[in-house]
């Protein structure tokens, strides 16, 4: 097997981005520049952890559109979520 | 014999008890002197871990629970004079699930959903915990189908969380390269869960009868576990090769066998020290199942122990899905508002042994106590993490696979 360095460059594992058919509005008034993201946990069930680092995941590798979730990282902006509530 | 759990009923203290596959409730006097683990237990909702240690320079380093590097809401009390861990006390306090107040008085339909929402990356290990005790209150068995589709499902749920456990080991090394490689492969993983359960998380397929018509995909499940099998051994035996990345988990975070039964640790954690305990071995329709372990004890042991049973979850999946392919199912559906009684569950999820104990009164659940791995996960990390220095916390913590989404029972400050 190659050296890890030759191996990072020789497999492509980020997925094409698909446009959606339709219009979508553009957020550049919003966020003028790259937007962070900090998860706050107010008692989730794991599930969304689980899924926003699969989002950091090369198939989808949304650092490229300038999205970062900063799990592991100091930020200053906030988002929270609910946890899941079964269906009956 | 280990003790799992303890809670009150009519105004008395019981314990749930364990013995190899079998599990009991009983009332134990001299309960301290008997399991070491008992006031842990006992407390687990206010804090986990050891006494705040005082004297000249020490210091309460306290991480969490919003801050970089801590996903759940929960903190890590690190005492410390600047250099070697000295104590940790964890206070899961401040995440609220209250998860056995919502299934109590709920139809057993909803009880299966609320026990898949104690925590998500081990929702199918809980449901079947639960169902086990459900069907071991109405004194019977489910089917062979239902059986062996549990256990892919159990397998699948094991071979993401595995995958997930060493990507973040070893994005802790920053090994980006093959960080990157495994996270593709856990994602791979997770949109194999949703090929075979419609859900990432395989959430809303388990129960007392699985109809095997609802599982179409299973040939292409079949190649994509392949696939992923062959890719990880691939990466896997290449990072063993990287010095870098060993020399941060060779001799971190050491639980020794002692420790670990002394505090009741399940599932890789313990199979790592040396011990070897996994409760599929017991399963009837685990064929030639065979037990990893191996000895240091370390994060590079957990690791090992985990990449291993990654593999051979694979095969199982592959195996278990050729026998469903070949099986005849009888419609055998199961009456549940005649279930009355109790029981006691369990199943060996990717981190340690779920167990449920469940009382049932006409198809409604009265009461239920839920014993998960990760409270002894956390007590284990807490454990092997002193006399280390801070930054081996990742590699520590990420080692033993646990969240406190697993861990919290009521929460007390919110």
């Amino acid at each position: 097997m190659k050296s890890w360095a030759l191996y990072g460059i020789t497999k492509k594992l980020t997925e094409p981005f698909k446009k959606l058919k339709e219009n979508g509005k553009k957020i550049d008034k919003i966020f003028s520049k790259s937007l962070n993201i900090y998860p706050i946990d107010v008692g989730n069930n794991g599930d969304l952890n689980f899924e926003m680092a699969a989002l950091a995941t090369p198939q989808y590798n949304i650092h490229r559109f300038g999205i970062f979730l900063q799990i592991h990282q100091d930020t200053q902006m906030f988002c929270s979520f609910w946890e899941n509530v079964p269906k009956g | 014999m280990r003790l799992l759990g303890v809670f009150e009923k009519n105004s008395g203290e019981l314990l749930i008890l364990q013995n190899k596959n079998l599990f009991s409730i009983e009332n134990t006097h001299d309960v301290e002197e008997k399991f070491a683990n008992y006031t842990m237990l006992k407390n687990r909702d206010k804090h986990i871990g050891s006494k705040a240690v005082k004297g000249n320079g020490v210091f309460n380093f306290r991480y969490g629970p919003v801050t970089g590097g801590v996903g759940d809401a929960g903190v890590f009390n690190i005492y410390t004079y600047g250099e070697r861990i000295l104590s940790v006390d964890i206070d899961p306090g401040y995440k609220k699930r209250n998860i056995e107040a919502s299934i109590k008085n709920s139809a057993l339909h909803q009880a299966v959903n609320w026990s898949e929402n104690v925590c998500s990356n081990f929702a199918f290990s809980h449901s079947c915990a639960f169902l086990r005790a459900v069907e071991d209150a109405g004194d019977f068995m489910p089917d062979e189908i239902t059986q062996r589709i549990r256990i892919v499902g159990v397998e699948l749920e094991r071979i993401y969380n595995h995958l997930n456990v060493i990507s973040r080991l070893s994005k802790g090394a920053s090994q980006n390269v093959l960080t990157s490689h495994l996270e593709w492969l856990f994602e791979e993983a997770l949109r194999a869960n949703k090929l075979f359960s419609n859900s990432r998380f395989l959430k809303h397929i388990n129960g007392l009868f699985i109809d095997k018509d609802n599982f179409k995909n299973l040939d292409e499940l079949v190649l994509r576990i392949k696939n992923i099998k062959e890719k990880f051994q691939e990466l896997y035996e290449h990072s063993l090769s990287s010095w870098n990345f060993i020399d941060r988990l060779y001799e971190t975070a050491v639980l020794d066998q002692k420790k670990a039964l002394k505090i009741g640790v399940t599932g890789p954690t313990l199979r790592a020290a040396g011990c070897r305990e996994d409760l599929r071995v017991y399963e009837k329709f685990y064929d030639n199942f065979k037990i990893i372990t191996k000895d240091k004890g370390d994060v590079l042991a957990r690791m090992q122990v985990r990449a291993d049973e990654t593999v051979s979850s694979c095969d199982i999946v592959i195996d278990q899905i050729d026998k469903i392919k070949k099986i005849q199912q009888n419609n055998s559906k199961i009456a549940v508002s005649a279930i009355s009684g109790s029981g006691i569950g369990y199943c060996e999820s990717p981190s340690g042994l779920v167990v449920y104990f469940v009382n049932i009164e006409k198809g409604i659940v009265s009461d239920v106590y839920i014993s998960t791995p990760s409270v002894f996960g956390f007590k284990a990390f807490a454990d092997s993490f002193v006399g280390y220095i801070f930054t081996d916390f990742s590699f520590s913590f990420d080692s033993f696979g646990i969240n406190f989404a697993d861990c919290v029972k009521v929460g007390v400050l919110l």
